[in-house]
């Protein structure tokens, strides 16, 4: 183990043993999207720690924690049942956000929604034409993405299938034309990843 | 380890995945009484690891598809998650004053007839147990207190009255030896 690959190990038991914080926990993580050693000696040590827990008792938590964890699903009226819509809805870990329309009177862009992944890490501002034809999406901070994956972008009518709106850039703004779509004020707007060349174009 | 507990989990975690809301079910119902222990031993107040363990789900919920059954059992994994969310709890601050006395060295080395069926492999506890009782008591206090507690360096340098260079120290050097007694 030379000493750059012992670093990393310390850095992955300490992120396992949980004494790595603040920005260096988050450094980490981040590096771990990216580098599959790393997340596998993380693995490794987490493994190995968690067997602390083997004499552990466990309790039963009371039933009102679960009743409360179906209340806070996402509705499934709300989600379509097709399976590959599950499939990206999950894949996506990004936060689709619900557009609460602003007025835009100036023909060019405005600003219209930003969309915030969970883990904080990625962040869009969708910019919108007057005419609500056109849409820009620029990264404001480049989302971090693994290898042969690509990020796409939907447009989801209240109550309807997602409809594909093509690959979006992680680095540099996206023009998308919305053609035959209209941007309702209750359709939500989301971003998933997917795997590459997996471009779903129209709908799923 | 108890291979057909550890595939079912799996095979629960890729339904979840899918979005499948029964396989979620049975899947907190196997795995919550263990990873609700785990919560309430770090926080040590039932109403915030009842929060933390509906949180949890949640984000299991959402991410189920991130699960990578060659890297870690799902117990494992969710393990992860709550240990994750506790850790920011914890360092809310809100959590700080609610420590009890106890003496957390003896718990690394609890033996064996304690143990309890959660999926964990028997032969790597028992090297484990073998490995933390070659280090200094200081070292394995330490990481007793980071890893049952959710303690950050300066937490446990409060703990013992000890410099936080001096923890970071045990620390470092409980790893170096455990990685070579166990051979990760």
């Amino acid at each position: 183990m030379n000493d750059h690959i012992k670093r990393d190990d310390a850095l992955a038991a300490e992120y396992a043993l949980g004494t790595l914080r603040g920005q260096a926990r988050l450094r980490f993580q981040n590096r771990m999207q990216h580098e599959p050693d790393l997340a596998a000696r993380v693995a490794r040590w987490q493994t190995m720690l968690s067997t602390l827990d083997s004499h552990l008792t466990p309790v039963t938590p009371p039933e009102q924690v679960w009743k409360k964890i179906v209340l806070d699903l996402p509705s499934p009226a709300s989600v379509p049942r097709a399976r590959s819509w599950l499939g990206w809805a999950v894949a996506a870990g990004l936060a689709a956000v619900t557009l609460t329309w602003v007025s835009t009177r100036a023909p060019e862009m405005s600003p219209l929604v930003v969309l915030n992944d969970t883990q904080q890490q990625g962040q869009w501002v969708v910019n919108a034409d007057s005419r609500r034809q056109a849409l820009s999406i620029a990264p404001l901070r480049p989302t971090p993405l693994a290898a042969q994956k690509s990020l796409q972008l939907w447009l989801i009518p209240r109550g309807q299938a997602p409809v594909s709106l093509g690959l979006v850039d992680n680095r540099s703004p996206t023009r998308v034309d919305l053609k035959n779509e209209t941007l309702a004020p209750d359709a939500v707007i989301a971003i998933s990843v997917e795997p590459q060349g997996a471009d779903g174009a129209g709908s799923v | 380890m108890d291979n057909a507990l550890t595939e079912q989990q799996i095979s629960l975690m890729q339904a979840v995945a899918k979005g499948d809301r029964r396989a979620f079910e049975q899947l907190y119902r196997l795995t919550s009484p263990h990873l609700f222990a785990v919560a309430l031993r770090m926080l040590r107040q039932r109403h915030w690891a009842e929060e933390v363990l509906h949180d949890c789900f949640l984000t299991v919920w959402s991410k189920a598809d991130t699960y990578n059954a060659t890297l870690s059992s799902p117990m494992t994994w969710l393990t992860h998650i709550v240990r994750n969310r506790c850790i920011d709890w914890l360092r809310s601050g809100q959590a700080r004053n609610a420590r009890h006395e106890e003496e957390y060295v003896d718990e690394l080395l609890v033996q064996e007839h304690d143990e309890q069926n959660n999926g964990h492999d028997h032969d790597q506890a028992e090297r484990l147990r073998h490995c933390l009782a070659h280090l200094s008591s200081d070292q394995r206090q330490s990481i007793a207190l980071a890893y049952y507690q959710g303690m950050s360096h300066s937490d446990i340098a409060d703990w013992l009255k000890q410099p936080v260079g001096s923890v970071k120290s045990w620390i470092r050097r409980a790893i170096e030896h455990l990685r070579e007694c166990i051979g990760l």
